[in-house]
């Protein structure tokens, strides 16, 4: 825990996307499903975070991962962990659960 | 030889055989087999040229029959609207049922598949009158090669090919990016065109490759010839004739969305991006912008930036 707060929830990615890193890019395909887009093209960190979240994390771990890695903020690494996991939200590439305090 | 609008065509024969067959595509063998005796097989004879005989090694075999389908259980793992739909197993397995007919309103085949691809089932509806198994029916037999070609170093592009000087030119692009268009410029200049619409492509021993099929397009003749790959291109019709060199990574992304069925096993998807990534190492990849003119396919050949350049 880094931020003062307690995560009372964890995400994990779902198994209806595949990563690749090709030529330089982190490439995330859907698979089949019709009304997505066929591959999205993830930044270095977001694929950092797509790769952390083969297991069940908190945003406070995730954000961590982050500032290993990366010189930046906790504040900021809390919004950006933040932003992507909405975005993952969107395209249905991730689930959720409650945190057993 | 003649080219029609699409959609406008003439009607082709079917040719029927009492035993076995095998099509060829790339380098792609699949084996139909009578399930049991009897069992008569159809293809239309656009796809003659691409039988080979009985005795090639195949790479999926196939018992077929013509017979009630058995009604399916389970969930359905993905669809593809009124066309198909696909369950897959704990353990592998999958089972597709393409639908035919008017309004895609009746199951036609029915298709097992171990989950290595080698060996399958096929049943198809007693439909047709004839009773013979159609084993180039659309869109079962393009579904099958397309997911095969997926593991074994291949992949099928919506693409048109010319051959020259013994290498292929592979033009890219959804339908009425101009595909049967530079083709047709491409024949008049003397290349040989096996496909106007859709290409095999593979990568075997290091040596990137492009053949032709039989499936749609405006070309009466289709030839499962093939050719070492040149160049590739990405068609854009445009006001000038010029080339766009791609940087490797964008040109993976966009062959990628431009291929068949490469989305519906995991395992498929890493092998089919791994094929785009040693193709595109090896060969250029490019936008052609360009007029339906010879000047745009010989600018294609030569491979330069600027029409102007020679």
């Amino acid at each position: 825990m880094i931020s003062g707060f307690v995560d009372t929830v964890e995400y994990r990615r779902l198994d209806n996307y595949v990563y690749r890193l090709t030529v330089g890019e982190h490439l995330l395909v859907a698979l089949h499903a019709r009304s997505d887009e066929p591959l999205y093209a993830l930044t270095p960190t977001g694929a950092l975070l797509w790769e952390r979240l083969g297991k069940w994390v908190t945003v406070d771990q995730l954000a961590e991962a982050l500032v290993s890695e990366y010189e930046v903020s906790v504040h900021d690494a809390r919004a950006d962990v933040r932003e992507f996991i909405d975005q993952l939200g969107l395209l249905k590439a991730v689930e959720q659960r409650g945190v057993a305090e | 030889m003649t080219i029609l609008p699409r959609g406008v065509g003439f009607a082709t024969n079917k040719v029927t055989y009492d035993q076995p067959i095998s099509l060829r595509f790339g380098y792609l063998v699949i084996a139909f087999r009578p399930a049991r005796p009897g069992t008569r097989f159809s293809i239309e004879e656009t796809h003659v040229p691409f039988l080979v005989p009985n005795d090639t090694q195949a790479d999926l075999v196939l018992d077929c029959e013509v017979a009630p389908l058995r009604p399916l259980s389970g969930p359905v793992t993905y669809s593809a609207g009124r066309s198909w739909d696909l369950r897959r197993d704990e353990h592998g397995a999958e089972t597709i049922v393409f639908r035919g007919g008017a309004e895609f309103g009746t199951d036609v085949w029915q298709l097992t598949l171990d989950s290595e691809f080698r060996h399958g089932k096929l049943v198809e509806a007693p439909v047709m009158p004839d009773r013979a198994v159609r084993a180039d029916g659309y869109p079962l037999l393009e579904y099958i090669v397309a997911r095969l070609l997926a593991r074994h170093e291949g992949a099928l592009i919506h693409a048109s090919t010319a051959i020259v000087n013994e290498g292929a030119y592979v033009f890219v692009g959804h339908s009425g990016a101009g595909k049967s268009t530079i083709a047709s410029i491409a024949e008049s200049e003397g290349a040989r065109i096996p496909t106007d619409d859709r290409t095999v492509l593979t990568i075997r021993n290091q040596q990137p490759m492009a053949w032709g099929t039989p499936w749609h397009g405006s070309l009466i003749r289709k030839s499962p010839e093939g050719a070492i790959l040149r160049r590739m291109y990405l068609l854009q019709q445009a006001k000038d004739d010029r080339c766009e060199p791609l940087p490797p990574g964008r040109a993976v992304k966009e062959l990628f969305v431009r291929l068949i069925q490469p989305r519906l096993h995991p395992t498929e998807v890493q092998l089919t991006l791994e094929v785009l990534e040693r193709i595109v190492q090896r060969i250029p990849v490019a936008v052609l912008h360009f007029r339906p003119t010879p000047a745009a396919f010989a600018l294609a050949i030569r491979g330069s930036t600027s029409a102007r350049q020679s």
